[in-house]
């Protein structure tokens, strides 16, 4: 292959050619007929070109003090504690669109008014019927955003079957559906579309995080014997979410992987937990092989702070790689004052790439300002004895 | 045929050169009005507020290289701090300023050394100190020799700690979810979106208080008027377009975001061209299309970033040269994608949009109207047509600005109603008025590229701005 400003090719000549020439008959051609052949009409047409432009930045204008207007209106309704009848108003709606808007904008209390009295109406079916069987793509999308919104469990069947869309946005809309949803099957149903829903894990693996649904940790520990180290990755990821004490085995089974990704989620995920069998899991780490687990593993044991652990994070300030020894640093920062001792000591190390970070940590902390007041208040004691 | 003749040919082939530029720029805004629907349906999909507490959000290293920007950079760097999002940093590049950039930003965000050492993948000048803040973790300061934007810019992406990194200048104030909204659009399609780029609008006018927009009004300026309007058509009528198209031609730095791994692939930005942005815009089409690699540079239709503009027709006049001159700089020095269809849409529509529009435009343009008064001297002008021809290119290009605008107003609305009413006016206005002043500086610029003359005349900044 060429490399840049090289020699021109034959065919790029016949481009350079062929394209202005092309584009001169072409607006020679309209030249002519606007200006010949349509003279007489040419004016009129301007103008309404112009008056359609501008009817156009007036609709717009008016569009959105109409929708101003209405939310503001429902929002009185609202705060006079009448939300069956703004919820009726919004059942009657056919415009999902528009409605989605409205509810996004309502505060929290007054949205979960506005859903009991949604599902009271039975909206959840006929939004259903929407997502299934709409052929437009974004009215699908909307109704799916609703039936998240109303989460009513006899409607799972149908968000689920919409996460097998191929189209990206009506897969995406009901992958967010089933956040909403506080039942298993759509934590389980979210699982199942890592990989396997035409979006990137990460996003999935982010609206799953925010799912509430019971039962969590059993599907995660289901996941995590997955063949798929991706489904493993992103299973650490959730466990760690997630929080509870259940979640530590997995994690630390996990931890030992034979994928070093999902080594590195799962000792960062352990991270959040300073119970003796996780801070070991963790320091087992800091010797792995690959140097992206090992500053994964410095930085949890940074964040879970158990005794002893700055010794054990300090001889990684001496690691060949940068960001090991980066995370080393700002893992003993979180240590604070507590590891100043180790820390001076390492001042002394053989290891120049050492020093240097037990330095910028020392900085950090203080230390420095702290040595000359102690300095001070030393030769301020001493000068008051003589 | 006749000298007449020919002349005559010629005349109409000018006039037809000036159709063809309003019809492609309409079509673009077709392009483009597609686009941002689209991409505003799209938008509503993912909730930022779940984007701005997501540990799942892309991390941003957002660098503010600045070289003499006492007045605005501590605005700059507060707009920036206060953006929504969950984990990013702010590395402030100071190029050597002679001003008090540095004393500024210590005194506002008591900043401190850093004795850090930091990998250098990118050549740069040295730098001397590495400042950090005691009131905000996330910002960083660094003081290097004068090396020229680029060179600062490197600087900033060696120390840079996360994989995307958002360049903007230090006389810009950032929209407090610009982060959010660009992450939101690169984390749709993540494996391919290489760089991407956000709408700039025009800081004058405007009532910055710490950093924050506190009242949106119209500038008093005639010439920022103009370029509100001038902005809009650019940027949701023509950028949008190219990002549908995959052949965006820049991504403008006032707010830009790249990816780190490929700025460095490329070996970072380069002080060769005048303005580094279009560059590494073109690098990148060539790199991954001679490559054959699926890439995409996207444009966004949300409003990200807003940035101060010349408020007198002189700096006006400078700004639009070195704009200008870059152009020709690029079209030179990436020559080889020009009409080359192995390089597809960049090669076969954005080079040559570059070349014959915005590169040759101008002298053709000149010579049109050169010719035109000839004409009329020499009592051979049909009138009522040239009359018709002119109604139809003013229309043209109001039509293609007031539709940017209703663009904007339907789905963001970042402009006062008044400003609905005036701002039209302004697009009928602009081609009889602002335009002359464009194709000055324009044709001017050409003949500096010639004689490679480079300089960078610094715009007066408005104190009213940021009052």
């Amino acid at each position: 292959m060429a490399e840049p400003g090289g020699r021109i090719e034959r065919r790029q000549l016949i481009m350079a050619v062929l394209w202005p020439l092309g584009f001169v008959a072409f607006s020679v051609l309209l030249l002519w007929l606007l200006l010949v052949y349509l003279a007489a009409a040419l004016p009129w047409l301007v103008a309404a070109v112009l008056l359609l432009c501008l009817a156009a930045v007036l609709a717009s204008l008016a569009r959105r003090r109409w929708m101003r207007r209405r939310l503001l209106r429902r929002s009185a309704r609202l705060a006079a504690d009448a939300p069956a009848a703004v919820a009726r108003d919004l059942a009657q709606s056919r415009r999902y669109g528009e409605l989605r808007e409205t509810i996004a904008a309502l505060p929290d209390h007054d949205r979960a008014a506005v859903r009991a009295a949604l599902l009271e109406a039975g909206m959840a079916s006929r939004l259903a019927v929407r997502a299934l069987g709409e052929p437009r793509r974004w009215r699908r999308v909307d109704a799916l955003d609703l039936l998240g919104f109303v989460a009513d469990p006899a409607t799972l069947y149908a968000v689920i079957e919409a996460t097998r869309s191929d189209d990206a946005h009506v897969a995406h809309a009901a992958v967010e559906a089933l956040a909403g949803y506080d039942d298993p099957r759509a934590f389980a149903a979210l699982l199942d579309g890592l990989g396997r829903v035409p979006l990137p894990p990460s996003r999935v693996a982010d609206i799953a995080r925010r799912s509430r649904a019971s039962g969590r940790i059993a599907a995660l520990r289901a996941h995590a014997d997955s063949d798929d180290p991706l489904a493993r990755f992103w299973t650490a990821f959730l466990l760690g979410v997630v929080g509870s004490d259940a979640a530590v085995p997995p994690l630390i089974r996990l931890s030992g992987d034979d994928d070093a990704n999902v080594r590195a989620n799962a000792v960062e995920a352990l991270g959040g937990w300073s119970g003796a069998d996780a801070v070991a899991a963790i320091a087992a780490r800091l010797d792995d092989p690959i140097w992206f687990v090992r500053a994964h593993a410095v930085r949890a044991l940074g964040r879970a702070r158990p005794r002893g652990g700055a010794e054990r994070i300090a001889p990684l300030l001496r690691d060949p790689q940068w960001w090991v020894r980066s995370n080393a640093a700002g893992a003993l920062e979180e240590y604070g004052r507590a590891a100043l001792p180790i820390l001076e000591r390492m001042l002394e190390d053989p290891d120049r790439f050492a020093r240097n970070k037990a330095a910028e940590v020392l900085v950090r902390l203080d230390w420095l300002d702290q040595r000359r007041a102690d300095a001070a208040a030393h030769a301020f004691e001493r000068a008051r004895q003589r | 045929m006749t000298v007449q003749g020919v002349i005559a040919a010629i005349y109409v082939v000018l006039l037809a050169h000036f159709l063809t530029v309003q019809l492609i720029y309409f079509l673009l805004l077709l392009t483009s009005l597609a686009g941002a629907a689209r991409r505003w349906r799209e938008s509503r999909e993912t909730d930022l507020d779940r984007l701005a507490e997501s540990s799942l959000t892309m991390p941003v290293s957002v660098i503010v290289p600045a070289w003499n920007e006492e007045a605005g950079v501590v605005h700059t760097v507060q707009s920036v701090l206060r953006s929504r999002h969950p984990q990013f940093e702010v590395l402030v590049v100071d190029d050597g300023s002679t001003d008090a950039t540095v004393r500024r930003l210590v005194d506002a965000f008591d900043l401190t050394s850093d004795e850090a050492f930091y990998p250098e993948p990118l050549e740069t000048e040295p730098v001397e100190q590495v400042l950090r803040s005691r009131v905000d973790a996330r910002l960083r300061v660094l003081r290097k020799r004068n090396g020229g934007k680029a060179d600062a810019v490197n600087a900033g992406v060696n120390i840079a700690r996360y994989r995307w990194l958002a360049l903007t200048d230090a006389d810009c104030v950032f929209h407090p979810e610009a982060l959010l909204r660009v992450c939101r659009a690169i984390g749709r399609d993540p494996e391919h979106v290489v760089a991407a780029g956000g709408q700039l609008r025009l800081l004058n006018g405007m009532r910055v208080r710490d950093g924050e927009i506190v009242e949106m009004r119209q500038p008093r300026s005639l010439v920022a008027r103009f370029q509100v309007v001038e902005y809009l058509g650019a940027f949701i009528g023509n950028r949008i377009g190219w990002s549908v198209l995959n052949g965006v031609p820049v991504l403008s730095g006032g707010f830009s975001a790249w990816r780190r791994d490929v700025v460095l692939e490329l070996d970072g930005f380069t002080e060769e061209t005048t303005h580094e942005d279009i560059e590494m815009t073109l690098r990148i089409h060539e790199a991954m299309r001679r490559r054959r690699e699926p890439y995409r540079i996207v444009s966004l239709p949300d409003p990200i970033v807003w940035t101060e503009g010349p408020e007198r027709w002189r700096d006006l006049y400078m700004q639009r040269k070195r704009w200008q001159r870059v152009v020709f700089e690029c079209v030179w020095r990436f020559r080889r994608m020009l009409f080359n269809p192995r390089y597809g849409v960049v090669g076969t529509m954005t080079m040559p949009h570059l070349l014959l529009y915005e590169a040759l435009g101008p002298f053709l343009e000149l010579a049109a109207w050169g010719l035109t008064i000839w004409l009329a001297i020499a009592g051979l002008l049909d009138w009522s047509l040239l009359g018709l021809f002119l109604l139809l290119l003013v229309a043209l290009n109001a039509a293609t600005r007031i539709l940017s605008l209703a663009t904007d107003a339907w789905h963001y609305g970042a402009y006062p109603p008044r400003a609905l009413i005036t701002l039209p006016l302004l697009a009928l206005l602009e081609y009889p008025i602002y335009r002359p002043t464009i194709l000055a500086a324009r044709v001017v610029a050409f003949l500096e590229f010639l004689t490679g003359r480079r300089t960078w005349e610094r715009v007066q900044r408005s104190e009213r701005a940021t009052a």
